[in-house]
Formats: structure tokens, sequence, C-alpha cells
């Protein structure tokens, strides 16, 4: 895989997406590199549409999107994670029932090298699959911090964890580009750090992965990311280092647009 | 509200994590808020829930030995739908998919079954000739049909259903028509006709018991139980749902028609009259019963609603009204099935007490 | 030929009917009703028994369409409430259940000898040219059944129908506005009753009912409904009287045996075809 050249990962060349008739996504060319990346903006800017552009629930009216080189237009949501995509989603969907280590096991499905039927008649190579995947996800609720509760189903978790809970899933996968929708929303100060530190550590353990990450929480996306991104009514304002970005009077002005509109 | 306006409002979440469920849509969420309890819980001690299988096991075995014929066809006919509704809970409990046709399927297994037989071909090796046709089957009905959600799904399930069983009626010359065919039933050498019966269905319910659970709670389990909960969104785990759903579809076709073999065999005679609605909704009752996505709910659905059909059915108007009237009672009390009772009962503050006490 | 389309249009407005007391409790209590059909039997049982005494005909109909009402009330608030936060699936069984004890209590009470509901023009006709007669009571059913479907409709634009819908679209945000969610299902279940024990009716006076009949009586009302995508008032209609009028044409022109299992064939079609029924008014909902 390209994971290991520090090349680009993902790719927006001129995108556009409208839905009828109005504009969401115009034009929308950006370089995502390995290590993090912030895509800031107001609300309905359209950032969840680009990360719906990438992971196959939408297909851009024109322009390409490309991780790690190959085209992801026309590829279905499943294809495209199997390209090495994993997101989240703004609200945890975690599958209630099940504990939080098998939540974070559900996300592993790309490393399978056994069928359904090897599974179905306990041949020892699904066997050992299985006990592999646990003991992923279990290392990987440890990077979060989740490690004590492992066994507990995931809706006994409050609603914080569960967010976290679903990042992991993300991870399992060995990601090439990890797509986050709004990680930290509704997460304590103390699940923040919790959060960002399991993403340094994880990142630093898999240095050719991109992560992107959508966020209100400004002071995350400046302590996590070398570079950001602001989209403002689907147009891509400016790229830079978080620190500078949000200095810039056009971002100033199109944030508190937003806001002023959002008071009205 | 026009449908440009409602997309254009979602446009930032035009994957609306947060879409409420609404009417028939959230059919799929109400299976799952009463699926199971959490599986750490199932997994408990391995070697505790072995042992009580095979003493299960060993005392189903002993049946025929003590119990008069009444009573081993009675048994014989829960282990029977048993089987079924193991098939019929991994489409609705663990899938998610109000899928109609599960009596139809069991038809087709009991036909196919009889006729396969009629035609010279051991019994035995029906089991899985008629399994497999109806898991074809299957998969042909719910190809168009995965991609309809709730109700949808339900009425073209149950419409294409009651169109196979009137099929099976129309084909007189292969299947006795309205009429019915008898079944000419296996014996195991050196057993009396009913206690062989018997011993069949215990074999192949228990394998079929066997082989379902070892899928169930492993990663096909979690993928479907993701299918179900997650819809589309599962695809970002790079699971395709329409395939995951339309194999539960062909594995519930497959189980229904190896229940249906069994079933011609107990009842050595059969008319399609028998798997229409007074055949689906039982068998509605026993997932319901048995707690839908639970692993050895059918078992107790099963019984609960052989005992119900045994005291209830076919006799007089007063015995139809206590059967509605009962269904009725058992689910307003326990709208988590009866499998939720000892749930109820281990979180409440007698059995709060009852622990303390030990 | 038009006896094959008037009967068509008359067995249609009995399947609309009942389609629409069924999307009605759907839109509001969401709850599908698979009981609807013996909750108009019932009713249309009281009226008949009424005017075997010697009642006068429009007062045997009114007992009638307030029994449908009562029974809808009731059901609701002793039965259905309690469960609404369980999900579909106890719900449905519920209802499952209900038409079990119903139809039961219905043979324990009336016997299940067929019936009628004899009306002032039960047995007359019109001639036409060519031979052709068209019973009154078939006329009937087709005008009810229409006056009816209007009555429905314009019974949404009110503030309690909007407030239905409201309802419908999201209970969570409908409370959060101010509406009595516990009111308006008794409503919606007031509604549906009386739309069943109409539907029911117009069959009894036109020919015959017995406890056998709901059974065929419900699945067409459920498969009109689907076609309306349990929302749509138009669509449920329309896909009524198209059912009844395929159904009729099947009957007449290849095997009256074959009626049912090409109705439902058709209906798999339309399914497959247009998932969303006639009307294309709600899409994104798993996504």
């Amino acid at each position: 895989m390209t994971t290991t050249e520090l090349g680009t990962v993902l790719e927006f060349a001129g995108v556009t997406k409208a839905f009828g008739g109005n504009s969401v996504l115009t034009d929308v060319t950006l370089e995502v590199r390995p290590g993090f990346t912030g895509l800031i903006g107001p609300n309905g800017a359209g950032k969840t549409t680009c990360l719906n552009c990438v992971s196959g629930y939408l297909q851009p009216d024109s322009g390409e999107v490309r991780v790690a080189g190959q085209d992801v237009l026309g590829r279905s949501p499943a294809a495209v994670a199997r390209l090495g995509v994993s997101r989240t989603f703004q609200t945890p969907r975690l599958i209630p029932n099940l504990t939080a280590v098998e939540n974070v096991m559900v996300g592993g499905g790309r490393h399978h090298r056994q069928g359904h039927i090897a599974e179905l008649f306990g041949l020892p190579g699904a066997r050992r699959d299985e006990q592999e995947q646990r003991e992923k996800a279990r290392a990987l609720l440890e990077t979060f911090g989740l490690g004590e509760h492992p066994d507990r189903a995931a809706n006994q978790f409050p609603i914080g964890s569960q967010k976290i809970v679903e990042v992991a899933r993300a991870l399992l996968n060995e990601p090439v580009l990890v797509l986050l929708d709004e990680p930290a929303a509704g997460l304590g100060a103390e699940d923040v750090d919790t959060l960002v530190e399991g993403l340094n550590g994880w990142l630093g353990e898999h240095p050719g992965a991109a992560v992107m990450i959508i966020e209100h929480d400004l002071e995350l996306i400046t302590r996590l990311c070398p570079t950001a991104a602001v989209l403002h009514f689907g147009r891509i304002l400016l790229t830079g280092p978080p620190r500078e970005v949000l200095r810039d009077p056009v971002v100033v002005e199109a944030y508190l647009g937003a806001e002023v509109a959002a008071g009205d | 509200m026009s449908e440009t306006t409602r997309e254009t409002e979602t446009t930032e979440t035009a994957v609306p994590p947060a879409a409420p469920v609404v009417g028939t849509a959230a059919i799929g969420a109400g299976i799952s808020a009463n699926a199971g309890a959490s599986s750490a819980a199932q997994r408990g001690s391995a070697l505790r829930k072995g042992i009580v299988a095979v003493a299960a096991l060993v005392l189903l075995f002993a049946v025929p030995f003590v119990a008069n014929a009444y009573l081993v066809f009675v048994v014989g006919l829960t282990l029977v739908y048993a089987v079924s509704t193991l098939g019929f809970n991994l489409l609705v409990g663990w899938s998610g998919q109000i899928g109609l046709a599960h009596a139809a399927m069991f038809a087709v297994g009991a036909y196919g079954s009889a006729v396969g037989i009629a035609h010279g071909i051991p019994f035995i090796v029906t089991i899985p000739l008629a399994g497999i046709g109806a898991a074809l089957l299957a998969v042909v009905i719910g190809a168009p049909a995965i991609r309809l959600r709730g109700f949808f799904l339900a009425i073209a399930t149950l419409a294409l259903g009651m169109a196979i069983v009137e099929l099976i009626t129309f084909a007189a010359p292969i299947t006795g028509g309205g009429a019915g065919m008898s079944v000419e039933v296996f014996t195991l050498p050196g057993i009396t006709g009913s206690a062989s019966t018997y011993f069949v269905i215990l074999v192949v319910a228990a394998i079929m018991f066997f082989l379902v659970r070892r899928a169930l709670i492993g990663r096909f389990g979690r993928t479907l139980q993701a299918v179900r909960d997650l819809g589309q969104l599962s695809g970002s785990l790079g699971v395709s749902p329409l395939r995951y759903r339309l194999v539960a579809f062909g594995l519930s076709g497959f189980i229904a028609a190896v229940a249906g073999t069994l079933y011609a065999q107990l009842q050595t005679f059969i008319f399609p009259a028998m798997f229409q609605m007074n055949l689906l909704v039982p068998m509605l009752v026993m997932v319901f019963v048995g707690g839908a996505g639970s692993l050895w709910g059918p078992l107790v659905g099963a019984a609960f609603a052989v005992v119900l059909i045994e005291l209830f059915q076919d006799l007089g108007d007063q015995q139809a009204i206590a059967y509605g009237v009962l269904l009725m009672v058992v689910i307003a009390v326990l709208p988590g099935g009866l499998t939720s009772l000892w749930r109820t009962v281990r979180d409440s503050r007698l059995g709060a007490r009852l622990r303390r006490a030990r | 030929m038009l006896q094959t389309i008037v009967s068509g249009l008359e067995a249609g407005s009995w399947f609309a009917l009942l389609g629409l007391a069924i999307v009605v409790v759907m839109k509001a209590a969401d709850v599908p009703n698979f009981a609807m059909a013996e909750m108009g039997l019932v009713a249309t049982y009281v009226g008949i028994s009424m005017s075997g005494t010697g009642a006068p005909f429009w007062l045997c109909v009114l007992v009638t369409l307030v029994a449908g009402v009562v029974i809808g009330v009731v059901i609701d608030v002793a039965l259905m409430r309690r469960l609404s936060k369980y999900g579909h699936f106890p719900l449905l069984l519920m209802t499952i259940g209900l038409s079990l004890a119903l139809n039961a209590l219905i043979g324990l009470v009336w016997g299940h000898a067929p019936r009628s509901f004899p009306a002032p023009w039960s047995g007359a006709s019109v001639q036409l040219g060519g031979g052709v007669s068209i019973g009154v009571p078939q006329i009937v059913t087709i005008v009810v059944g229409l006056v009816g479907a209007v009555a429905i409709t314009l019974f949404f634009r009110t503030g309690t129908g909007a407030q239905m819908r409201a309802v419908a679209e999201n209970r969570a945000t409908a409370r959060l506005i101010g509406v009595d969610a516990g009111r308006l299902s008794a409503i919606a279940w007031g509604v549906g009753g009386l739309i069943a024990a109409l539907t029911v009716m117009l069959q009894a006076q036109s020919a015959l009912v017995s406890t056998l009949s709901p059974t065929s009586l419900i699945i067409y009302g459920f498969v009109a409904a689907t076609m309306g995508a349990f929302t749509s008032l138009i669509g449920t209609f329309v896909g009524g009287l198209v059912l009844g009028l395929i159904q009729q044409f099947v009957g007449t022109y290849l095997s009256t045996a074959a009626q049912f299992s090409v109705a439902l064939l058709v209906v798999f079609l339309v399914l497959v075809l247009r998932p969303d029924g006639f009307t294309r008014s709600v899409r994104l909902r798993d996504v």
C-alpha cells in the first residue's frame, strides 16, 4: 500500500455537489496528507457532505475524489471501506446489545482471512482470526482509556464513551484514511483529553495514515491538526495551520456571519 | 413537505444519523430494542452452558422411553417449531427484516420432502435437498425484497408467501392439490414409527441449534446485528448490508424448509391449508415469546406456542377467545417476550434480595 | 364488462376504506392494526342485531358507527398505549391477538352463519341498456366510499389532522410543540374504528358477512395501505380501487381461485418497482 510513503492520501479535485438545485459543494479541491487534518466551517458549510462523497454515500456531480491514488467514484460504501477508509458518524452508532469489545470488532471485517463457512465449522484459522481481532480490539480500548469494562454492553456506556468506542471501531481496520465526524461533540473535557491522547498514540504507530476531523471544538483542532481547511458555503476558503487560519479576517467574518445568522 | 426541501435541509447530514425513526421504519429498531441480553452474560461460563445443553439433550432423548405417544408427538412438534423459529428469529430478530414468507418456506420443505420421497428419494436426502431448494427460492424472493423496509418488506413477502402456497394448491397432479397428500414415514431400523420420527427430529434439531448458535455468536452474528442496527451505515465497516440481508433470507429459508421436512414426517399427511395465516401467526408468536434476537428463545417460544395450540386450537369459540386473550395478556405483561421474564426478575428488587440472601 | 367494473369498484371501495382506516391509525398512533376488519365486524353486528329488533334503519347505522368509534377508543386506551414504547413488534402481535379474540367473540355471540345488514334499497337494481343491471347497494358503496375518502382527506387538513401529521413525522418534536399525543392517538383510533364500521356495514348491505370475511378484507386493506406507502391517503384510496378492479377482472376472466394470488403478485410487483407506493412522499428513511 501507499501508506508508507508520505504522499497524498485523500484528494478532492474540483468536487461539486448540488441537491435539487442548491449547490452544497462548489469546486472543492483539497489534498490530505498523512497525519491530522481539520475540516472546519460554520454549520451547513458542507463538511459532512464532503465526508459522504468520500465514503460512498453520495456521488459528486462532477470532480474526482481519490484515496491513495484510487478513484472512489461509483464505489459503494463497502467498497470504499475496503480501500482502507474508516469513518464515524455525528451521533454514535453502536450495536446496543453487543459489548464494547464486540462493537470494536465489528470494524475489522477487512482483515478477516477466513470466510463465514470456516467460522461455522469452527476451523482453527477462523478461531485464530477471532482471537486476534478480540485482542486488537481490547488493546485499542485500552489506548482510549476504556480498558476497564470491555465486556459491558455498549448501551450501558455514557454517550461520550460510546463516541470513543466508535472511534476505536474505525481504527481496528488499520485504515489508510480515517474520517471523524465531530468526535468530540458531547464529550467532557476529560473525555476529549483521552480522545486526543488515543488518537496521537494511534497515529504514532501508523505514521502513513491520514485522519481528517470535522469538529466545532476549534481548540481540539488546534491541539491535534497541523493543517486545517475552512469550508464555507461549499467552498474551500483557506488552508493552513489552524492558528493562522482562524485569525484570517475572511474566516472570522464567515464564522461571525454564521453566528449572527444563527442568533436570529 | 416536498422531497426537495427535505433533502436540502439534511444537506449537512446527508447521512442523518440522528434521523428520527419514523413510522414503519421503526420496526427494526423496535426489535433490536428488545433483542437478547448482553452477550457478555450469554458467554458467561461456557462450560456450564455446555453441561446444561447436554443435560437437556439427554432428557429429550429419554422422552420416548418414558412418555406416551401423544406426549412424544407434542415434544416432537415443539422441536420442529423450535427449528423453524430458529430460522425465523435469524431473519426477524437478528437481521431485523420482517419477512413473512416463512410459513411458505416451511411448506416448501414439507412438500419438497413428501414429493421427493414419493419419487423414490430417501427421506434423509430430501432434508438438505428441500433446504437448498427453499434457500434458493428465498434468495429469489429476497433479492428484490431486501431493498424494502419495514412494512413494505412484510407485505411483499406475505404476498409472495401466500402465492407460493396457492401455487402448491394448483400443482394438484404432484401435490394432491387442496386435498393434500400423505407422507411416507421414514423409520429407523428396529424402532417403532413414532419413536423413530422423534429421534430423527431430535438429531436434526440438535444439529441445527448447534450450527445456528455457532454462526450467531461469532463474526457472522455481529455483522448481522450491525446491518440491523446501522442499516446502510454498516457499509463504512466494509460490510455490504444488502448481501447480508439476502444471506439472512436464504438461511432462514433453508432452516424453515428443514423444519418443514420434519413436520411432514410428524404429521404424515399434509395439505396447503396447514401453511397459511393459521401457521404464520403462531410462528410470529414463537419469535416474540422467545424474545426476538435471542439464542435459546426459539425453544421457549415453540414450547409456549405448542402448548397454547394443543390447549386451545380447533376447539370451540371459547377456547379461541382464551387463545387470543392469553396472547394479549402475555404481550401486555411481558412486552419483551417470555425470556425477558428472568431478566426482569433479576433486575428487580426481589432478584437483588435473593442474590444477597445467597 | 361494465358489471365487472362496477363490482371491482365496489370491492375496491371496501379495500380502499379499510386501507384508509389502517393509514389513519398508522399515521397518528404508529400501530399496524391487524384487528381493523374485526373491529368493523363487531360494530356492524351490533347494528344488525338492533335492526333485527325492528329499529329504524338510520338509527341502526348511527349505532353501528358509534360502536366503531367506541371500540377503537377502548382498544387504544386499554391495550395499545402502554406498549408503544416497546417498538412495533409487540404492538403488531397485540393487534393479531386482538383480531383472534374478537373473531371468536363474534362467533360466540352471533354465531358463524353469514349475515347481512338490510337497507331500504337492498335488492334493488338499476337497469341499463343491453340487459346490464347494477345493484343500488353497489352504487351506494362506491358513492359513500368516495365521500368518505374526501371527508378523511379534509379531516387531515384541520388543526387536529395537522397535529396528527406532526406526530407521525416526529413524536419527540410534536411533544415539544405541545401536542397531546395521547388525545390524538385516541382520536385516530376512534376515526379508524368509525371507518372500519362503515366499511363492513357497506359490505353487509350489499353482500353477506361472517366471521370468515375479515381475513381477506384485512389483507386487501393492508395491500391498499401499502400502495399508499402507509402515509398517502390518495395513494391508498386509488390503490384500493385498482386492487378491487384487478381482483374482479381476474375472477371474471381467469379464475376465482387465482384472484387472491394474482392480486398479491401485483402488489409484490408494485412494491418492488415502486417501493414508495403510488406517491413518493417519504424517502431516505434508512440512510
